[in-house]
C-alpha cells in the first residue's frame, strides 16, 4: 500500500519548548490513522503543520511524492488536504450552503472579469457548483438547513457542516482535528459511520482523538506521542497493552 | 556645534522623549486589558493642559491642586470612556470597527468643544516648573530646570506603577485579567475592577503626560491631534505593546530621533520622523524592538 | 404586500430620477452631489472593512490621488479628461495594491497605523510638493466636464454621479454574490480556516485593497473636475475618520452602508448650521455620530432594512429564486 503523505522529522519549535519533535509519520492510502497522545503532547501543532496553516522548524512534509513544505497555507487544500477543526470554525457571515461554496473555489475557472460582466459562464459554474453542495449537504442531513445561519444550528449538525465543507474540496486526505469533541456517544457513532463510509470512496484520513471507544471504532493504524516525539505505534489493540503507552496516559481518565 | 549644544539637545530630546514614553503607555494599558485601540485617549492629553490651565491660571486654585484636581477628572474621563462608550458597543453587538470610529468622533468631539469655549489659539503654560531661563548648571552646561521636573516626574510615576503592578494584589489581579481574562474569572478576580483600572490608568497617564507637555507645545489643540497620538503609538509599537520598559525607551529613542533630525531638517517635517519611525517599527519587528517581555500568551 | 414594496422601490427610483429637476436649491444639488461622491467612496470602504475585515483609515490618500492625479494629467499635461479619471483611478487602484502588502502579515492593530500613516504621507506630499500639487495654496483650473460649449452644472453632475453610484453597487452586488465575495467574507470571519477551504486569504486582500482603493480613486478624480479646483483639506486624516464613520454608521456588512453613511453624514452637518449655530455644528455632529455607532452598532442600513421588512413583509419571496440570499436576510 502505498503512502499519501508522510513526515520526516518534523519538527517544530516554540521558543524553547519542541511542540514536535522529529516526528516521522506516515499516513497509507486509503486508511484511517489515528494519532494520540495525552493533553500537550503535540498533536493539534502536528494537524496544523500538515494542514500548512504552521510553517515547520525543520523537516519536510511529502504528500503524493512530492515535498509540499514550503507552499503556503491555501495551496495545502488546493493539493487535496482538507481538514475540521478542534473548535468549530465555520463562516458565520455566509449561508449553510455558502459556507459549502466557499470550499468549491478551486472548481471555479471564471475571472474577476466573468464577474463584473456576469457572463454566462459564471452563472453555470455557479449553477453547478451549487447543485454539487446541495448534494454533500444532502449526504450529511444538512439539505433542510441550506439557507440558515451557521449560528443557528445545532452543535452536532455544526460539526457535520465542518465535515461538508471540508469534503467540498474533493480532498485525498481528510484531517480530522477532535471531531467526537463534545459529543455524546450516540452522536459520535453518527461521525463514525460517516467516517467509514467516506473509506469506502476512497478517502484517506488522519484523526486526532482523545475517545480511545472512538479511536477503537475506526483506525486501521495509531500513532501515539507524547511530549512531541512518536512513542509508539500500531494497530489499537497492540498500543493499548504497550507499557510506554500506559505509563503516558497514566492518570488519563480516557483509556478505558 | 559644541558639546553644550549636544548635552542641550540629547536632555530635551530625552525629556520629551519621557512624555512621549509616558503616551505609549496609556495605550499599552488599555491594550493589555481590552485588546483595542483607544483613540479617545489622545483627547487626554489635551484635556488634562487645559483642565490645568484653567484651574491655574484662571481660577489660581494654586499648583498642587490643579494638578491632582485634572488627573482626578482624567481619571473619570476614563472611566466615562468605558461605561458609556465600550460597554454600551459591546452589549450591543459591536467589535473594533465600531469602537474606532466611536473613539475617534470622541477626539473630533473634544477639539471642537475646546474650540467652542477656550477658542482656537494656544494659551501660554503658566510657568510652575520655572520659566524656560531657569537654569541648572552641570559640568558647565546650562540645561532648563524644566527638565528634570519632567525626569523626575516620569520616573516616580514609574515607580508607582511597578509597585502597583508589580507588588500590591490589585496589581497582581490586572496583570492576570489582562493575560486571561476568563481563567482569572475564574478564580474569581475581580475583572469588573481591573478593566476599570485599565481605562483609568490609560487616560491619567496620558493625562499627566499633557501637562509636562503643555510647556512646550502650549496649551494647544496639537496637544489632542493626531501627531501626539502618532508618537504615542510609535512608542507603544517599539514596545510590543506589552513592556512598559521597552515602551518608555521607544519613547526615548523617538525624542532623540526628532530632535536631533530638526538640526538637519526643516522642523515641518518634524511630524514625518514620528511616522517613518511608527512604521519602521511596524515593518521591522511587530512584536516589538524594545520587547523583552515577551508575547502575551494567545 | 408584495405589491406594495414594488411600489415603494418604483416611486424611490423615479424621485432618484427627477429631483434635481423639482430641487429649487442649486446649493443643494451640490451637496447632494457632494453626498453621492462620499456614498461612492464609502461603499468601496463598506467592501474592504465590512466584507474583507481589513481596517483602512487612509482612504483620503487613496480619495487625493486620483484627484490630483486626474488634476495634473488634465492641467499639466493636457489629456483630455476621460483620459485623466482613468488616469487617477488607475494611480489609485495601484496605490492600493501596493498598500494592500503590509495586510498579509500584520494584525489590524497595525494595520490601522499603517494605513493612517498612508494617508498622512499622502498628505504631506501634497502640502509640501508646491510645484507638483500648488501645496496649501490650491490647484486651479481644472476642467469641468462638458459636451460640446454645454458645461456640466450641478444638475449634470448629479445624474453623472448617481449612474457612477449605480454601476458601483452593481458591481457590488455582483461581487458579493460569487466566489469572490464568499471568499472575502470567510476571511473576514476565519482566515485559516478560509485558507483551509483553498482561499488564498492574500489574493482576497488584493482583491480587496484594489476594489475599494479604485473606487476611492474613482470618487477623487471626479470630485476634482467637480469642484475645479483641489486645496489640501478635504484630504485630511479628519476626512479619513469622517469616512470610517460613515462606513460604521451606514452599516458595515450591508450593501447599502456606504449609500446611507455618505448621506447621513454629509447631510447631517448642513442640516445643523442654522442661525445661531455656526460654532456648534460641528460638536453636535460628532456627538449625534457618537450617539449613532454607541447605540446603533450594525448601522442604520440593517435597522432600516429590518423596518421596511416590518412594513412589507420579509422577503421570503427572494429566498428560492437567489440561492445565495438567506432567509428574511438583511444583508
Amino acid at each position: 500500500m502505498s503512502v499519501l503523505l508522510e513526515t520526516q522529522k518534523l519538527t517544530k519549535a516554540f521558543g524553547g519548548v519542541l511542540a514536535n519533535n522529529e516526528v516521522d509519520i506516515k499516513i497509507k492510502n486509503g486508511t484511517i490513522t489515528a494519532l494520540i497522545g495525552p493533553n500537550g503532547s503535540g498533536k493539534t501543532t502536528f494537524i496544523n503543520q500538515v494542514s500548512g496553516v504552521m510553517k515547520p522548524t525543520s523537516g519536510c512534509i511529502v504528500f503524493d511524492g512530492r515535498d509540499i513544505t514550503k507552499l503556503e497555507g491555501y495551496q495545502y487544500a488546493r493539493l487535496g488536504i482538507g481538514r475540521t477543526f478542534q473548535r468549530i470554525n465555520l463562516f458565520n457571515s455566509l449561508s449553510v450552503v455558502e459556507n459549502v461554496l466557499a470550499a468549491r473555489l478551486k472548481f471555479f475557472t471564471s475571472s474577476f472579469l466573468n464577474v463584473f460582466l456576469t457572463t454566462s459562464r459564471l452563472k453555470k459554474e455557479e449553477e453547478k457548483q451549487f447543485e454539487y453542495s446541495m448534494k454533500l449537504l444532502k449526504l450529511l442531513g444538512l439539505e433542510k438547513e441550506a439557507f440558515e445561519c451557521p449560528t443557528s444550528l445545532p452543535y452536532g449538525k455544526r460539526r457535520a457542516l465542518e465535515i461538508a465543507r471540508a469534503l467540498a474540496l474533493e480532498p485525498e486526505l481528510l484531517l480530522l482535528d477532535e471531531p467526537a469533541a463534545g459529543m455524546t456517544k450516540d452522536e459520535f457513532k453518527g461521525i463514525m459511520q460517516i467516517m467509514l463510509l467516506l473509506k469506502e470512496r476512497g478517502i484517506t484520513m488522519l484523526l486526532v482523538e482523545h475517545t480511545m471507544e472512538f479511536v477503537r471504532g475506526v483506525s486501521d493504524w495509531v500513532y501515539v506521542l507524547n511530549f512531541g516525539r512518536v512513542i509508539c505505534e500500531g494497530k489499537f489493540e497492540d498500543i493499548e497493552k504497550d507499557p510506554n503507552v500506559i505509563e503516558a496516559y497514566l492518570g488519563e481518565e480516557d483509556m478505558q | 556645534m559644541n558639546l553644550s549644544d549636544v548635552v542641550q539637545n540629547f536632555a530635551s530630546g530625552m525629556s520629551i522623549g519621557c512624555t512621549y514614553g509616558l503616551i505609549g503607555l496609556g495605550v499599552v494599558f488599555l491594550w493589555q486589558s481590552i485588546e483595542r485601540i483607544n483613540f479617545a485617549n489622545i483627547s487626554s492629553a489635551m484635556l488634562s493642559a487645559y483642565l490645568f490651565y484653567t484651574f491655574y491660571s484662571n481660577l489660581k486654585l494654586g499648583f498642587v491642586f490643579s494638578f491632582v484636581f485634572s488627573i482626578a477628572l482624567l481619571a473619570l474621563y476614563g472611566l466615562a470612556l468605558r461605561y458609556l462608550i465600550y460597554e454600551p458597543i459591546n452589549r450591543r453587538g459591536g467589535a473594533r470597527m465600531e469602537f474606532i470610529v466611536a473613539t475617534l468622533m470622541m477626539c473630533t468631539l473634544w477639539l471642537t468643544l475646546i474650540i467652542v469655549i477656550y477658542g482656537g489659539l494656544p494659551k501660554p503654560f503658566p510657568p510652575v516648573f520655572g520659566s524656560s531661563v531657569d537654569l541648572v548648571e552641570i559640568w558647565g552646561i546650562r540645561l532648563p530646570k524644566f527638565y528634570f521636573y519632567i525626569f523626575a516626574v516620569v520616573i516616580l510615576l514609574m515607580a508607582f506603577l511597578q509597585f502597583l503592578l508589580g507588588k500590591t494584589l490589585v496589581g497582581k489581579f490586572f496583570r492576570a485579567t489582562a493575560q486571561n481574562a476568563t481563567a482569572a474569572q475564574l478564580m474569581g478576580i475581580n475583572i469588573n475592577f481591573s478593566r476599570s483600572l485599565a481605562f483609568m490608568l490609560s487616560t491619567t497617564i496620558v493625562g499627566i503626560a499633557g501637562i509636562l507637555l503643555a510647556p512646550v507645545y502650549f496649551v494647544s489643540l496639537d496637544l489632542g491631534g493626531g501627531s501626539i497620538g502618532v508618537k504615542g503609538f510609535a512608542s507603544a509599537v517599539m514596545g510590543g505593546l506589552i513592556d512598559p520598559y521597552g515602551t518608555l525607551l521607544g519613547g526615548l529613542v523617538l525624542g532623540m530621533l526628532e530632535n536631533f533630525s530638526t538640526l538637519f531638517i526643516s522642523s515641518t517635517y518634524r511630524d514625518v520622523i514620528s511616522f517613518c519611525t511608527l512604521v519602521t517599527a511596524i515593518l521591522i519587528k511587530p512584536s516589538g524592538i524594545f520587547n523583552w517581555a515577551g508575547d502575551k500568551d494567545k | 404586500m408584495k405589491l406594495s414594496r414594488k411600489f415603494i422601490i418604483i416611486l424611490g427610483i423615479v424621485l432618484l430620477l427627477i429631483y434635481p429637476l423639482i430641487e429649487t436649491k442649486d446649493f443643494r444639488i451640490f451637496l447632494t452631489n457632494r453626498a453621492l461622491l462620499h456614498a461612492i467612496l464609502v461603499s468601496g470602504l463598506v467592501f474592504l472593512t465590512g466584507f474583507a475585515g481589513q481596517i483602512s483609515l487612509g482612504q483620503a490618500g487613496f480619495y487625493a490621488i486620483g484627484a490630483y492625479g486626474t488634476a495634473l494629467l488634465t492641467t499639466r499635461l493636457g489629456l483630455p479628461i476621460p483620459v485623466g479619471i482613468i488616469g487617477g483611478t488607475l494611480l489609485s487602484l495601484v496605490a492600493g495594491l501596493i498598500l494592500s502588502v503590509p495586510s498579509f502579515t500584520l494584525k489590524a492593530f497595525f494595520l490601522s497605523l499603517v494605513t493612517i500613516s498612508f494617508g498622512q504621507v499622502v498628505w504631506i506630499i501634497i502640502i509640501n510638493a508646491i510645484p507638483l500639487t500648488g501645496g496649501p495654496g490650491g490647484l486651479f483650473g481644472i476642467p469641468q466636464f462638458h459636451i460640446g460649449d454645454y458645461f456640466f452644472g450641478n444638475k449634470a453632475y448629479y445624474y453623472v454621479f448617481l449612474a457612477i453610484l449605480c454601476i458601483s453597487i452593481l458591481l457590488m452586488y455582483r461581487i458579493k454574490h460569487s466566489y469572490i465575495g464568499r471568499s472575502m467574507f470567510a476571511i473576514n470571519d476565519d482566515e485559516i480556516a478560509a485558507e483551509s477551504c483553498g482561499i488564498s486569504s492574500k489574493k482576497a486582500k488584493v482583491f480587496a485593497f484594489g476594489f475599494s482603493s479604485s473606487l476611492a480613486g474613482l470618487a477623487g478624480a471626479l470630485y476634482a473636475h467637480f469642484a475645479g479646483f483641489l486645496s489640501p483639506e478635504p484630504f485630511a486624516f479628519g476626512e479619513s475618520a469622517n469616512f470610517v464613520a460613515m462606513a460604521v454608521i451606514g452599516g458595515l456588512k450591508h450593501m447599502s452602508g456606504g449609500i446611507i453613511g455618505g448621506v447621513t453624514l454629509t447631510f447631517l452637518p448642513e442640516l445643523l448650521k442654522f442661525k445661531g449655530w455656526e460654532t456648534y455644528y460641528l460638536l453636535v455632529t460628532s456627538l449625534i455620530a457618537i450617539l449613532f455607532v454607541v447605540l446603533l452598532p450594525e448601522g442604520l442600513g440593517p435597522n432600516l432594512s429590518k423596518l421596511l421588512d416590518k412594513i412589507f413583509g420579509s422577503r421570503k419571496d427572494m429566498t428560492q429564486t437567489l440561492h445565495h440570499i438567506r432567509k428574511g436576510s438583511n444583508r
